[in-house]
């Protein structure tokens, strides 16, 4: 039968439709983390239903899905958790209470009981265990996802959105799968609002946390942030909002900028959104600038230790201004005398200027007040290095690896010193322990190299420098020290 | 079946070609203005146009009517040998470039503005590019392609280097475009002087491009805000050493030397000063540095080599010993040893 003209194309019309429709089922579903693929039929009910975002329904059918997982897994080893999944409330809070009599600042039985009275909708009660739990572990990602949930409930939208700000200010997620079913089941509780009463921002803002596992619900989350923003309702958080998507979105920093800009227009002490103004001129290079808002980020909100690391990262890290960051540790600690993290960094700048009598102050009063933490010993010795008290140096390495073994910073340190004191065998040794732990990089590689040298096994040394050189061909260093180990290689005929 | 198996293999294969030809235009880059930045768009439209024949195929298998049969027969072959001849413009640039051993030439230059995008069918395609000012023609901008990597590092506005090399068929190819560290570093130091690591990060990059006066300029910088960085001091000085660049190496250590008591800044700034034909003040700082650390073995070492470089083998006799007697594994200063005793 000839084909008509009409038929040719709708042929050519129907192809690219399926090339189009495979495309964007491909791409909807590349955008969604594995989690939400569960291999059941109440998993792909929750999919289904997620998809249509009926995220109530999505949660329920999770639920199920778990359920029936640990049913026939037999369990699973954490008793709270594995009782919060059979849906079992009255048995995982027997749980974490007899844990809590044990041990009272458990995490892991608070966070069961948090979640139990989340879940029996006891929103006191649950707010003062969840604060509990923030207290051991602060911005603790679960207790805070939970906490936005009893304020949503309790139609606290500022308490809810602060919550997940505070969450999502971390690069991380929550550790249990309960907290995200929570929080989905929450967006759904609010989703199904009429839409006059819907808590746009908040919304928004459980949308850019959803957005963590489907990229899809970045868009989402921008027009629920366009709707706040018209609305009225929490117009600097969903600034945020839209600035943060339009931010990951990555192709219009500009865009994003100006979000985060109004934001602090909207609200002068908005610390976050300050923070996130700050981290878009970073991306730029605008370093100054970048200082400069994470100073009023920290002014914003002064007692809040993230915003101080906020400023130092910049400031110390990124800067080097180590003048500038003595003075703002300075102001810190007259706020809070004996602060240990704030000691840290003063003793970790003061290195840097070569004041000693600063370092070991702070040092000393920092390991007063943790005395068994491992990386502050090796980051003293680091410091007391830096001012030339070799011996003190040794000896803070020493501690610390006599604390955690398993640091290859501080086999590194002491290797170095060792290597200073001209004891080869032992810097090798040290050289050789923190490399097979781990550490590295193609600096210590090739002082490693260096210590074959000086130990005689120039053969060694040889194949080090080769392997560091074919790295990085253009290391002038590496490149003179091998030539160097090839002339006492050739002087001594290949034998040490 | 056998006609449809000989169906898909075809077409597989033209897509593969496309893909290749695609994938060499958006990697070895080729500047040139805006035909450049369109054509990889033309090779994935192509490679579309193979894959929806194919889609074609598995539908509704051949054409009845003669016809549509004969002018889809042409379709397929102007599009197969346009495949053809993207792949083969393809192989030329990945030889072009694959054979390449010339150095890359930089062009200071600056983005305006960014164009493409990205979609995810269940891997990421991605197409961008950048409307640069012009180092070939000054005052103009032209469009250029860019990678994934540069895209999310680059920001418009920014000052870039383009590195272009020469291409083994001498048709010239991107390598890469990068951030204008000097410029970048200069700009932040305008608004934070004190940042001492921006002035680290500058001499570091003079140091690996060895612009040693430049290295030196911004290495005293970071040593008057940062004196107690010894560690870089020597490390900056040892291709110094190397070739011989003794003035530099001098005014590098000058200042710590004076400022910070550490022997070895002494021994290596007495050492180049000998060499800069300042020996005896040389000597005095070598010997300064020797009184403070007397089991250095590198500064009797150099006491030695700085007699021995005149020839003064009786004044050098007892240092090359003393290093000797700290460090016995010695080939090179052996050698010196042997050289002396030998006359």
């Amino acid at each position: 039968m000839p084909e008509s003209i009409r038929g040719v194309w709708a042929r050519v019309a129907i192809a690219a439709a399926l090339l189009f429709v495979i495309g964007f089922a491909l791409h909807r579903l590349s955008e969604l983390d594995r989690q939400f693929i569960a291999p059941s039929w109440a998993g792909a009910r929750g999919l289904a239903q997620y998809l249509l975002r009926d995220y109530r329904g999505a949660a329920s059918g999770y639920r199920q899905h778990l359920r029936d997982a640990i049913a026939i897994q037999g369990g699973l080893p954490d008793p709270g958790l594995d009782a919060l999944i059979r849906g079992d409330l009255q048995a995982a809070k027997q749980w974490a209470g007899r844990h809590l009599a044990a041990a009272p600042r458990s995490v892991s039985a608070l966070l069961t009981l948090g979640a139990v009275a989340v879940e029996e909708r006891r929103s006191q009660e649950a707010l003062e265990i969840l604060h509990r739990f923030l207290e051991v572990e602060p911005d603790q990602f679960d207790a805070l996802l939970l906490s936005a949930t009893v304020y949503a409930r309790s139609q606290d939208d500022g308490g809810a959105i602060d919550a997940v700000n505070r969450a999502l200010r971390h690069d991380r997620v929550q550790s249990r799968v309960t907290t995200f079913l929570t929080a989905l089941q929450t967006m759904g509780e609010l989703s199904a609002l009429p839409r006059s009463e819907q808590p746009l921002c908040l919304l928004a803002q459980y949308h850019r946390y959803l957005r963590i596992f489907d990229a899809g619900q970045a868009r989402v989350a921008l027009r629920y942030a366009e709707l706040a923003i018209e609305r009225g309702d929490h117009v600097a958080d969903a600034y945020l909002v839209k600035g943060v998507m339009i931010y990951w979105d990555r192709r219009r920093p500009e865009e994003a900028l100006s979000a985060f800009l109004k934001a602090v227009t909207a609200d002068p002490r908005h610390a976050e959104a300050f923070r996130w103004a700050a981290r878009t001129y970073g991306d730029q290079g605008e370093l100054a600038q970048e200082y400069r808002l994470l100073r009023a980020a920290q002014e914003a909100a002064p007692d809040d230790p993230y915003y101080v690391f906020a400023v130092d990262h910049v400031l110390v890290d990124k800067l080097g201004d180590f003048l500038e960051a003595t003075e703002l540790y300075r102001r810190l600690l007259a706020r809070k005398p004996g602060e240990a993290s704030v000691l840290r960094r003063l003793g970790y700048v003061s290195g840097f200027l070569g004041d000693e009598a600063q370092v070991l102050y702070a040092y000393q009063r920092a390991a007063e007040a943790t005395p068994t933490d491992a990386e502050l010993y090796e980051e003293m010795g680091d410091s007391l290095a830096r001012i030339r008290r070799y011996d003190q140096a040794i000896n803070a390495y020493r501690r610390s690896i006599e604390l955690d073994a398993t640091r290859p910073g501080a086999h590194f340190g002491l290797g170095e010193e060792y290597f200073a004191k001209r004891r080869y065998a032992e810097a090798l040794a040290e050289y050789e322990r923190g490399l097979a732990l781990g550490g590295g990089g193609l600096g210590r590689l090739c002082n490693l190299c260096q210590m074959y040298n000086l130990n005689s096994a120039f053969d060694r040394a040889a194949r080090c420098f080769d392997a560091v050189l074919a790295q990085d061909p253009d290391d002038l260093d590496t490149f003179r020290r091998r030539n160097d180990n090839l002339k006492d290689m050739k002087i001594r005929g290949g034998r040490p | 079946m056998s006609v449809w198996l000989r169906t898909l293999a075809l077409h597989m294969l033209l897509l593969a070609l496309a893909v290749f030809g695609v994938w060499a235009q958006l990697t070895y880059r080729v500047p040139g203005g805006r035909v450049f930045v369109i054509l990889p768009l033309v090779g994935v439209a192509l490679a579309c146009v193979s894959l929806s024949l194919l889609v074609n195929h598995a539908v509704w298998g051949r054409w009845t009517d003669d016809r549509w049969r004969r002018v889809f027969a042409r379709f397929e072959l102007g599009s197969g040998a346009l495949i053809l001849a993207f792949f083969t413009y393809g192989l030329f640039l990945t030889f072009n470039a694959g054979f390449d051993v010339s150095r890359p030439m930089e062009y200071p230059s600056e983005i305006k503005s960014f164009g493409g995008g990205k979609v995810d069918v269940g891997f990421t395609i991605s197409y961008w590019w950048a409307n640069v000012r012009s180092w070939r023609k000054p005052g103009t901008v032209e469009p250029m392609i860019l990678t994934d990597w540069e895209r999310w590092n680059l920001w418009g506005g920014e000052p870039v280097v383009i590195r272009v090399r020469e291409g083994f068929f001498h048709v010239p190819w991107i390598a890469g475009v990068q951030k204008d560290e000097v410029e970048w570093s200069r700009r932040v130091l305008r608004q934070m002087p004190r940042a001492a690591w921006i002035w680290k990060g500058l001499a570091e990059h003079y140091y690996k491009r060895r612009q040693w006066p430049e290295m030196v300029a911004a290495s005293t910088e970071y040593f008057r805000l940062y004196p107690n960085d010894t560690d870089l001091a020597k490390q900056f000085s040892a291709p110094l050493y190397n070739i011989g660049h003794w003035k530099e190496a001098v005014e590098l250590l000058e200042p710590l030397a004076v400022r910070v008591g550490d022997a070895g800044i002494y021994s290596l700034y007495g050492f180049a000063l000998t060499r800069v034909g300042r020996k005896p003040e040389g000597l005095k700082w070598l010997e300064k540095s020797y009184a403070l650390d007397p089991d250095d073995w590198w500064t009797p070492a150099a006491l030695a080599y700085a007699h021995y470089a005149d020839r003064d083998c009786q004044s050098a006799m007892p240092w090359i010993a003393r290093s000797l007697a700290l460090r016995p594994t010695n080939p090179e200063v052996e050698d010196e040893l042997n050289h002396c005793r030998a006359g």
